[in-house]
């Protein structure tokens, strides 16, 4: 199969592992232009294939990996590449996002998407090429950690691979690309339940462009714009996302103590500025990334990969711990046995309240630390309490008790955002498709104070724009590029002058616009929004690599088309408006006792919500709006 | 004395943690400040103000008065992550 469209390869290749077959996956054209690339096609393939509830380890789950149109053709970061699949953590729909450079590899290597079914009968990595698909023993590998199996596989490319944890089923095993993780909803255990320990593609030609000028120009003027940019230009590179730190603490965002405070007295001993100040080795990012937000820092003598704002938020002040270098350690040590550091670091603050209550005698305590780096080895071996914490918070407070402070969403661990100092997010981890994912939910709390400071109790507004930010990362994403380019989002002025009169007004009516959000998510396709300013840069680069028609509306419907068929995969494992719920700590108990509006009054913008997203009352996507979609006939 | 913290880029641009300081408004310490580090006070509106972990939006902005021990905090406008 071949497309008319630039910037695509045209080709989806679908791997059974039980008899080792290889076949070519048909994706039409104008499932193109309406899925356009990366997590949302990969929704429209599961959607297609998985029909009924299933177990995500066994082996009619299936892996669909897949990259975007802005993938491999010069873009600004663009190296990002979806993996999809039934969680294991959540037993819900899954796409965890990745920056290493396998993605770039298996584009140049001629596939749109790769799909892993079945399961093999001895353990194997693949090896992807132009040539076709090779399947190579990894007895050898087994066991590994990342770092030293992308080293030990001997083909070059870009490699997608395991650890221990992925290998021993851990509910929320990560796989690494490089030293980047397709970190959520435990994609690694996936792998494993397949003896799948890792993917190598190799290629060296990128796809064809529809307008390659064009497309040069764009992308020129796209680079200078992240670079010009408060947030892409200066914060992120000078601090990374670990400067996000002061601000959540001063903000009431900083999850403290298991989410029983949004501050932490501490704080700038896990700051940005300390990492910055007494740690930083240098910078680093992505290939194609201009940004740079990644840190290098030193573990043991060596140069590695410091922890994001999550990592360092939730094995800092949510075990009220204030050593940095234990987090450099322990986010490296997560990254080699390849699990999820928000999942972990969630699920062990959980434990330590567990022990504090009485109610799991495990040894774990706040502030305790010298006990965590080899009990992350155990959670990844499965041994002792590693085994239950490599559950995750769910399944442990159905063990042990306490679900009303087992801090997930449909069973997958928030992040490092307290939400009951930023409403909207919270509306956002209860409703996200594949759990309680600030991003998926729309991550709201960047208008909430991050970046704007809107008003971070009402609920007014919230609705529409948790559904409009979540449908926009939804197309970015799948597109292929790094959601920090929706920053552009937000013109320069308004967050480079915080206190001018702009900024303030802003601020003051955001909230109070949801009637004209709805309009936005209302307009029919045919009269997709053309709007006199480019808000986002990606529709024209889209326009140019592939000839498409794109508009900014037509940008968020694609998104709003993903939203909805993840919804419908889930609906059909058997969510509903019941699992859209928060733990009962965020709903009811105030996070400040003087302010009776600090708590998720999740009832009310859920429902909200739901009338936004044209959802029926049990958060059932109506049959008017899949048509409107083009999603039924 | 009021407390003055620098965070962010405010801390990289100004190359200071803290500062001890006498004021009486947001506005007379930026005029300080803006002397003490040889720039001008508009400098200072690029970043969010805090003053005891409450943002001057939601006081009187540049009239905010300040009292002994008052802390002032001055931070990166913004970032997501």
């Amino acid at each position: 199969m071949s497309t008319k469209f630039g910037a695509y390869c045209g080709k989806v290749l679908k791997v059974d592992l039980t008899d080792r077959t290889v076949t070519e996956y048909p994706f039409t054209d104008e499932e193109r232009e309406l899925f356009l690339g990366g997590k949302i096609m990969a929704a429209k393939i599961v959607y297609d294939n998985i029909t009924e509830k299933i177990d995500p380890l066994s082996p009619e789950n299936m892996l669909v990996i897949t990259t975007g149109p802005m993938n491999a053709v010069g873009a600004p970061c663009s190296s990002r590449f979806n993996c999809s699949t039934i969680s294991p953590l959540t037993g819900y729909y899954t796409s965890s996002n990745c920056g290493g450079d396998f993605g770039l590899h298996l584009k140049r290597a001629g596939l749109d998407g790769l799909i892993v079914t079945g399961k093999s009968e001895e353990r194997i990595y693949l090896y992807v090429t132009p040539d076709g698909v090779e399947f190579k023993n990894a007895d050898a590998l087994w066991g590994m950690k990342t770092g030293e199996t992308q080293q030990a596989i001997p083909e070059k490319g870009g490699k997608f691979v395991i650890g221990p944890a992925g290998e021993n089923l851990v509910k929320y095993a990560c796989v690494i690309s490089g030293e980047r993780a397709a970190g959520r909803g435990g994609v690694g255990a996936v792998f494993g339940s397949k003896n799948l320990k890792g993917i190598v593609a190799y290629g060296i030609k990128s796809p064809e462009v529809y307008d390659k000028a064009k497309l040069r120009k764009v992308n020129k003027e796209w680079t200078a714009r992240l670079k010009m940019h408060p947030t892409t230009g200066t914060q992120l590179p000078e601090l990374g996302t670990a400067g996000l730190v002061t601000t959540m603490h001063s903000k009431n965002l900083l999850a403290t103590n298991n989410y029983r405070s949004g501050k932490y007295e501490h704080f700038e001993d896990v700051s940005g500025e300390t990492l910055r100040e007494e740690h930083l080795v240098r910078n680093n990012g992505c290939t194609t990334c201009p940004i740079r937000c990644a840190r290098v820092v030193k573990v043991d003598g060596k140069e590695v990969k410091g922890p994001e704002v999550e990592t360092l938020g939730l094995f800092g002040p949510n075990i009220l711990n204030r050593d940095i270098q234990s987090i450099f350690d322990w986010n490296y040590e997560m990254d080699e046995l390849g699990m999820d550091t928000i999942s972990c670091g969630n699920t062990l603050s959980f434990a330590m309240e567990l022990n504090e209550k009485g109610m799991w005698d495990n040894g774990l305590e706040f502030g305790k630390i010298d006990n965590i780096r080899s009990l992350l080895d155990d959670i990844a071996h499965r041994r002792g309490i590693g085994d239950d914490l490599a559950e995750g918070s769910k399944r442990l407070s159905e063990k042990f008790g306490g679900k009303e402070f087992a801090m997930n969403a449909k069973g997958m661990e928030l992040a490092a955002y307290e939400p009951r100092g930023a409403v909207g997010q919270g509306l956002g981890y209860a409703v996200a498709n594949r759990g309680g994912c600030h991003l998926n939910g729309g991550y709201l709390v960047v208008m909430e104070g991050l970046g704007l400071s809107i008003n971070p109790y009402t609920t007014g507004a919230k609705a529409g724009l948790c559904a409009m930010f979540q449908d926009l990362m939804e197309t970015c994403s799948a597109g292929g590029n790094c959601l920090f380019t929706t920053y552009a989002f937000f013109p320069t002025f308004l967050i480079s002058k915080p206190n001018g009169m702009i900024a303030r007004v802003v601020n003051k009516v955001a909230t109070k616009i949801g009637f004209a959000i709805s309009l936005i998510l209302r307009v029919p396709t045919a009269l997709a929004l053309h709007l006199p300013f480019n808000m986002l840069p990606h529709t024209k680069a889209i326009a140019a690599a592939t000839g498409m028609k794109m508009n900014f509306g037509r940008f968020i419907r694609i998104g709003e088309r993903g939203y909805n068929l993840e919804r419908l995969i889930d609906v059909r494992l058997g969510v509903s408006a019941k699992d859209d719920t928060l733990p009962e700590r965020l709903t009811t108990e105030l996070q400040i006792a003087t302010n009776p509006k600090s708590k998720v009054p999740l009832d009310k913008l859920k429902k909200k919500y739901y009338k936004v997203r044209y959802w029926d009352e049990n958060g059932i996507p109506t049959k008017k709006l899949l048509k409107r979609l083009k999603l039924v006939k | 004395m009021i407390v003055v913290k620098f965070f962010g880029i405010a801390r990289i641009k100004f190359k200071e943690k803290e500062l001890h300081l006498e004021a009486s408004t947001i506005k007379e310490l930026a005029e300080i400040l803006a002397e003490h580090f040889s720039v001008k006070p508009k400098e200072f509106k690029q970043f969010v103000i805090l003053v005891n972990e409450v943002n001057i939006n939601k006081l009187k902005m540049f009239r905010t008065k300040l009292v002994d021990g008052d802390v002032v905090m001055f931070l990166s406008p913004a970032s997501g992550g």
